[in-house]
């Protein structure tokens, strides 16, 4: 399955990965333990599989929000 | 958890700490994550006619749970980009089209006397295809206290 998006949620540290199957259906798998991309994405052959350019750009975002975070405590 | 929808998802948000709302090409759903491994979406309503051939730009829900906006942006044959929203009450399974590009859901006091309650309100900007001027209208979605009309604002754009 190729997923073609994904949501983090910040304060639950929480990411939604999306897979559409066509256009019939879609499945979405949530992951609710602590956030670890590269973990979510590498841990087995069976689970979706996210574009590079899709876990760079949430990455990205992830280290620019704990950024943020840093600054305002 | 993974979890399957029999249709398209065209928009996903996060609309509170444990519920994803997911828009498919004909209704809406919400998923709550906390339900674990038998979590499942649950439909909330179905999109509109007016809305079928929309590009999805936003969703959101009131505080309550109770009320829920989606908007749409389409172009009509002159290549004018034109908008819809869908108002719809969960608790009165009622939906209402409008015509208008944002929107947003709010609870505040609507007087200034000291202690007034707050007023659940929508607000929206509304800008309709056959008109050129554009208004904002903040519309009051509770109940109001016995006695009182609800309360409406409008002001052009």
């Amino acid at each position: 399955m190729k997923a073609d998006g994904i949501l983090m949620h910040r304060e639950r540290k929480v990411i939604a990965v999306r897979a559409p199957q066509g256009d019939a259906a879609t499945v979405i798998q949530v992951s609710t333990a602590q956030l670890d991309i590269h973990a979510f994405v590498l841990s087995d052959s069976d689970e979706l599989q996210i574009d590079s350019y899709l876990i760079e750009t949430t990455l990205l975002v992830f280290r620019f929000l704990t950024w943020l975070l840093h600054l305002s405590s | 958890m993974t979890t399957t929808l029999n249709e398209k998802v065209v928009f996903w948000r996060w609309i509170s700490d444990t519920k994803l709302a997911l828009v498919g090409a004909t209704s809406v759903y919400h998923l709550d994550i906390t339900q674990g491994t038998s979590a499942a979406p649950v439909k909330i309503f179905d999109r509109l006619p007016t809305l079928a051939n929309c590009q999805i730009m936003s969703y959101d829900v009131d505080a309550t749970e109770k009320w829920c906006y989606l908007i749409g942006l389409y172009s009509d044959a002159n290549r004018n980009i034109l908008s819809h929203i869908q108002l719809y009450s969960i608790e009165r399974s009622m939906a209402m089209p409008l015509e208008g590009y944002a929107a947003c859901f709010a609870e505040m006091p609507v007087t200034d006397a000291p202690g007034a309650p707050k007023t659940q309100l929508f607000c929206f900007c509304e800008r309709k295809a056959t008109e050129t001027t554009q208004k904002f209208i903040c519309t009051e979605i509770g109940t109001p206290p016995a006695g009182q009309q609800k309360f409406k604002s409008m002001s052009e754009i």
